[in-house]
């Protein structure tokens, strides 16, 4: 039997106010895939939408670091990445999507997503040094190193 | 490296509301990973001469401190050539001659020919969000292409809205048919922050488009590379053969060029700004005078005479 092949796409998502807004509920992975299904939908019609309906899952979702893995089968990535381009906001909160990492495996996803993480805590530490210590960002590190860990338990 | 070839200057870049705009913009840029941007300025019609440049790069120093992220910032002024009779003179004047890169953007068919054909233009930029009033075709672009000019697509459109989505994927397909995806660029015209998008995802996007992936990373990077160099070659050489710069600016190893030792090292015509050759070909006044005024200075030089040879 043909296995069925799918893409991941590790993506981030860049909201138009950087601060964290209290008015704002934190996404989950159910807001992201509606709001991808619906951009599906305009975009490319019904066809489109019959297209990516088996194969489309949003595998993790973190509203803390604001990135997230998305499976398809591989003949339609482009389309879903289009998709994901032609978002302008999600849960009426406006933002952009970009995507990070393109994989043929989930593992090299975690790997992408973990190096990611990576980045962010060192330029935490550098922020930390820039203002002498005096900033507390102890919560940002335990979110980052909590992520990591969600990160690596993903299965396929 | 990316490049990010359009984006709108403010008009009013004093208001405080605007220049933050901007300045979000410029940092989720660099947030994206472009590295060279370039400030655009709309002008209808004909340029008034004595205007200069309004546009004021941005200080590095504003951004993220920790960050060393640098960006090239340029400054490129589009021309909305509406009247067919109207002199350009786009090579002639001041205003034109202050910005690193000039695009025309034809709104009919006479004088998307002439942009295509003769005018001293980077880029032409047509405006595919909307219906576009004439066909692109073959035997047009071809012109454009063949004299290393550039033309221009701008997603920030089709992300607004639905029915210039529509418009824009319909012209950029029949553009990439038309020059069969030569010399095409993408860029982002975004009048908000929330309007840019990252290298992939354009790259993808143009995918869409009609393009492969390959031809799709050169419409924002090395094509876009090309144009910055046809500029820079228009405004800063002749007939991009031949460059010019001040004597004073030569390194000490290279002075034997103008005929002088390593240990003479002082020279008496640093006052020289500028030299000239090739009397013949140019015809312009005032660069006639520009050459008798330099044309002792330069029998000196070996590599004006070497350089003279080579042009005749």
């Amino acid at each position: 039997m043909v296995r069925l092949k799918n893409r991941w796409l590790l993506f981030e998502i860049i909201y138009e106010d950087t601060i964290q807004n209290k008015k704002y509920e934190e996404l989950t992975s159910r807001d992201i895939n509606s709001a991808i299904k619906d951009s599906v939908q305009q975009n490319f019609g019904d066809y489109g939408s019959g297209c990516i309906a088996a194969s489309l899952s949003v595998k993790y979702f973190s509203p803390y670091t604001n990135i997230g893995i998305i499976r398809v089968s591989r003949e339609h990535y482009n389309l879903v990445w289009s998709a994901l381009t032609f978002i302008t906001q999600v849960q009426s909160r406006f933002c952009l999507f970009r995507v990070l990492h393109l994989g043929g495996t989930i593992k090299q996803c975690q790997k992408a997503a973990i190096e990611y993480n990576q980045d962010q805590l060192l330029h935490l530490k550098k922020q930390i040094e820039f203002h002498g210590g005096k900033v507390d960002k102890s919560i940002d590190i335990i979110k980052i190193e909590e992520s990591n860990n969600e990160i690596k338990a993903i299965e396929a | 490296m990316f490049y990010d070839l359009n984006i709108p200057f403010p008009t009013q870049p004093n208001q405080v509301v605007q220049r933050n705009e901007l300045r979000k913009r410029i940092e989720i840029l660099i947030k994206l990973g472009y590295q060279v941007i370039a400030f655009n300025h709309i002008v209808t019609g004909k340029i008034n001469p004595n205007k200069t440049n309004p546009i004021k790069t941005l200080d590095y120093e504003i951004f993220d401190p920790n960050q060393n992220s640098r960006i090239e910032q340029l400054t490129r002024i589009t021309i909305i050539l509406e009247d067919s009779n109207q002199n350009i003179g786009l090579k002639s004047s001041n205003a034109t001659a202050s910005y690193d890169i000039i695009s025309v953007q034809p709104t009919n068919e006479k004088l998307f020919q002439n942009a295509c054909g003769t005018f001293e233009a980077d880029i032409i930029s047509l405006e595919m969000g909307s219906r576009l009033p004439f066909y692109i075709k073959h035997s047009t672009v071809g012109l454009a292409i063949e004299r290393g000019v550039f033309f221009e697509i701008c997603y920030a459109p089709a992300i607004r809205d639905a029915s210039s989505r529509r418009q824009l994927i319909s012209n950029a397909q029949n553009l990439v048919r038309v020059t069969r995806g030569k010399n095409i660029i993408i860029t982002s015209e975004a009048q908000r922050a929330m309007e840019l998008r990252g290298p992939y995802d354009i790259m993808n996007l143009a995918t869409i488009m009609g393009m492969n992936q390959a031809t799709a990373k050169e419409c924002i990077s090395t094509n876009c590379r090309s144009v910055v160099m046809h500029a820079a070659t228009r405004r800063n050489t002749h007939k991009a053969a031949a460059s010019f710069e001040p004597i004073t600016s030569l390194k000490l190893n290279d002075l034997w060029k103008i005929g002088k030792e390593k240990s003479s090292n002082n020279s008496n015509d640093n006052n020289l700004k500028r030299m000239k050759f090739s009397e013949e070909e140019e015809g312009d006044d005032d660069n006639d005078d520009d050459n008798n005024n330099n044309n002792n200075n330069v029998k000196k030089k070996k590599k004006s005479n070497k350089l003279r040879k080579l042009e005749t």
